[in-house]
């Protein structure tokens, strides 16, 4: 059992059939071991039976352990029993020591006894003197007790029993036979010598002498036996030493056994397994843990913290996993922004992102450089520092002021509401330029970010202010000569006393296109003026329904030249405010449209309305109509649907935006609708309240 | 009426539009009118001679239109003299801007020669002199 106690604790791992993958894995196989050992030239370990020890691997550490101390105890008992068997036969050979002892005194006694009395009988017959019966006298009142002494202890053992009985009767017939009478005798003057010779003829020898070889042989059997138990006490002895030496090896020899076993297949898998638990505390969850395959509670704490590892393994590879994402996610983030970064930097416009404070978040190179500052310099600066709004920097007092009350709190909602692109003027470093601003609003995190791109329109405003200046020229230098013609012609019509009718033919040509060249350089005049702003406008009471009848009154003309119908149905006055000139241009436009585009036997009709504090003049004819595609471009410069217009119906291709340009300014607007044989359109004009007082006054400029 | 428009002073620096001009105002009109080239000539003219109105071009190189209205202005025996302009610049602001210097009218060119005696009279019997 020893032997099979010492038998390695893990040897189960290597050799059991209860092995599992994870063992496998985590340590070689024995032929692996064997093999490397081989190779490293280390002695070869070779698994021992074990059988038992993989037994024992099935039973639990309490009962293991209560196996051990079991054994221990039982161990302990048997020589502790072993050990008092032999104290208890160390104890009787004593005892029948002592009783032998016992034995041989009171034989001795006896034999004193005896002696006493032969002595002093002798020395009275001898002398004569009764002194020396004294002794004689004790010993024979004595002697009966130390038989019974002897008797007594005797009593158990039948062959010295049988001899005390003899001694009794050898000593009872020395007393009766010789002592007695002989004392009579010596004691009866007569008889004295007579006992005397008795004496001397050695009275009583012959008892005397049986007694004593009777004394003598219960003397020496009590000798032999006295022997015979020390001998058997001396051998209890030296087995009890022996014993009791060979009881302690044993158990201090199973103490080891079961040391060595508890610590193989505890205590070294406890510290294996809580020094895995620490690395795996420690967050290192490479460590091996062993003992998983053990089917007792260290196996299951193997199997727990195995799960721990893996566990912590699989939380590992997931941070692993999620750090790479992270990388990976970062260095997109980083790449995109980089990508984001060198594409606005490589913009030209300025592109600034600002929050719902005006503080400027970000910006551009393009941007950084129109502001004329390093773009760290720009984060957190107000955005209004460096834009202003051409109506805050503007001419209208009134409206700046209220503007400029606003600039605290409504900045931006007043400036960026609306994403179609205006004008601001940048009031950068080094220098102030007009830009086109666009606004952008997106939320970041509920709140809203404002994308601004500022666009540098210094160049362009330039060649559009050149472009005025240019049409202007060349509108006026154009006017001088068309004066010089037109004035020729008109004057030398005035003479057709002095002309030829063919003459007077040509002449007429030559005013008609004479006209019509001043009519379109006074168009390119309107165009440039409503383009750079400078179409000022009157503002006088009218009646848009006087001003329309009048147009048809001089269209008239034209209508019958054309062969077409043309009427005003009037609604009566129709209250506006205006320049009466430039309304004039709009209706003659609209109308004379409507008759170059009739058909010969169409049909004109100008109606006014008054609906909502508006008034409505609308202009229909049943020509062929707008085409859907010319539709959206008919209020565009330069347009018309057939570039043989132009030719034919004596069109620029501008009459209609500057109507539109016109309308607009007055705050109204133009409309239309067109269907082949059916085209109509409207203008729409506030009305004038005839009867307020703050009708505006005659002569101001409409702003 | 004491007085009709007679007499009629035009200064213009193109000699094409002073030959229509000369025709419509003489040969329609039936005026009496002479011409200068320049503000210069204008003033030498107006020397020895005092019309019932004078028409400026308003661009002339050298003295201009407005320039010359001043120069007139600064003789008092010309004071009561009405002047317009004959001008291709016939924003409202400009027509603004010459009546503040003095101007009765605006006559904007290109013009009718047929109908611009009616014009010149029409003009000067708004602002004519009593």
């Amino acid at each position: 059992m020893i032997l099979d106690l010492n038998a390695p604790a893990d040897s189960a791992a290597h050799g059991g059939t209860e092995r599992t993958s994870t063992q496998e894995s985590a340590r070689p196989s024995p032929d692996a071991t064997i093999a490397d050992a081989h190779a490293a030239g280390a002695d070869i370990p070779i698994p021992p039976d074990d059988t038992p020890a993989r037994a024992l691997q099935g039973l639990s550490i309490p009962r293991r352990l209560f196996l051990a101390f079991t054994l221990l105890f039982v161990l302990a008992a048997a020589v502790c029993l072993w050990g008092m068997r032999r104290i208890d036969v160390i104890v009787s050979t004593t005892r029948d020591s002592q009783q032998a002892l016992a034995v041989i005194q009171a034989v001795e006694a006896v034999r004193t006894a005896m002696l006493d009395q032969e002595t002093g009988l002798r020395g009275y017959i001898v002398a004569g003197d009764p002194t020396f019966l004294e002794p004689t006298r004790q010993a024979m009142q004595s002697q009966e007790s130390r038989l019974a002494r002897l008797e007594a202890l005797t009593q158990g053992d039948t062959d010295q029993r049988r001899r005390v009985d003899t001694l009794r009767a050898e000593v009872r017939d020395w007393q009766d036979g010789y002592a007695n009478p002989t004392l009579t005798m010596a004691t009866d003057p007569t008889t004295r010598a007579l006992a005397r010779d008795q004496a001397r003829a050695l009275g009583g020898k012959r008892s005397m002498d049986a007694v004593r070889g009777t004394l003598d042989a219960i003397a020496t059997a009590e000798r032999e036996m006295l022997d015979e138990h020390l001998v058997k006490q001396q051998n209890a002895q030296s087995e009890g030493v022996r014993g009791i030496l060979v009881g302690g090896l044993m158990i201090v020899a199973t103490a080891l056994g079961i040391w060595v076993l508890l610590s193989r297949s505890l205590v070294l898998p406890i510290l294996a397994l809580t020094a895995a638990l620490r690395a795996i505390a420690r967050g290192d969850a490479s460590v091996t843990v062993t003992g998983a395959g053990r089917s007792d509670e260290l196996g299951t704490m193997a199997r727990a913290l195995q799960s721990l590892k893996e566990q912590q393994q699989a939380r590992e590879r997931q941070r692993a996993d999620r750090q790479a994402l992270e990388r990976r996610m970062l260095a997109t983030v980083q790449e995109s922004r980089e990508r984001l970064d060198s594409i606005l930097n490589s913009l030209a416009d300025g592109v600034l992102t600002i929050n719902e404070a005006g503080v400027i978040l970000s910006a551009n190179r393009a941007g950084a450089s129109m502001l004329g500052r390093d773009v760290r310099q720009l984060l957190g600066l107000p955005v209004d520092e460096f834009l202003t709004l051409p109506s805050l920097a503007g001419a209208n007092a009134a409206a700046s002021a209220v503007l400029e009350e606003a600039a605290g709190t409504l900045w931006l909602p007043l400036a960026l509401e609306g994403n179609s692109p205006r004008e601001v003027e940048v009031r950068g470093e080094e220098r102030r330029f007009p830009a086109e601003l666009t606004v952008t609003t997106t939320q970041l995190d509920d709140r809203p970010l404002y994308t601004l791109v500022l666009r540098d329109i210094t160049h362009r405003k330039e060649v559009e202010r050149m472009k005025d200046a240019f049409i202007s020229t060349v509108s006026h230098e154009l006017r001088t000569p068309l004066t010089s013609i037109h004035g020729s012609i008109r004057l030398a019509l005035g003479m057709p006393d002095a002309l030829s009718i063919q003459a007077q033919n040509l002449l007429r040509i030559s005013d008609r296109n004479s006209e019509r060249l001043i009519a379109i350089v006074n168009d390119l005049l309107d165009i440039e003026r409503i383009e750079s702003g400078t179409l000022d406008l009157k503002a006088d009471k009218l009646d848009l329904g006087e001003l329309a009848a009048e147009t048809v009154a001089t269209l008239r003309p034209m209508a019958e030249e054309h062969s077409v119908t043309l009427r005003y149905i009037s609604a009566g006055s129709l209250p506006v405010v205006g320049d009466p000139r430039r309304l004039r241009q709009v209706l003659a436009n609209l109308v004379s449209n409507a008759i170059k585009y009739s058909n010969a036997g169409g049909a004109v009709t100008v109606q006014g309305d008054r609906e909502d504090g508006r008034v409505r003049l609308s202009v229909h004819d049943n020509g062929p109509g707008v085409p859907d595609w010319f539709k959206p471009r008919l209020f565009q410069k330069f347009a018309q649907a057939d570039s043989s217009d132009s030719r034919q119906k004596g069109g620029n291709g501008l009459g209609l935006s500057i109507v539109k340009a016109i309308v607009e300014r007055h705050g109204g607007h133009m409309t239309l609708t067109s269907h082949p044989g059916d085209t109509e359109f409207v203008l729409t004009l506030p009305s004038r309240r005839i009867d307020a007082r703050s009708d505006a006054p005659a002569g101001a400029d409409i702003p | 009426m004491a007085e009709s428009l007679n007499r009629i002073l035009y200064v213009d620096d193109e000699p094409d539009i002073r030959a229509i001009v000369e025709l419509s105002l003489r040969h329609v009109g039936g005026f009496d009118v002479q011409m200068a080239e320049s503000g210069a000539r204008a003033l030498e003219i107006l020397d020895g001679w005092t019309p019932q109105l004078i028409l400026l071009d308003a661009m002339m190189p050298g003295m201009d239109g407005p320039a010359t209205l001043a120069a007139i202005r600064q003789r008092p025996s010309l004071a009561g003299v009405p002047i317009a302009f004959m001008t291709a610049k016939v924003q409202p602001s400009e027509v603004q801007r010459f009546k503040e210097i003095g101007a009765v009218g605006v006559i904007a060119k290109p013009f009718d020669p047929m109908s611009l005696p009616n014009t010149v009279r029409e003009l000067w019997g708004g602002a004519g002199p009593t």
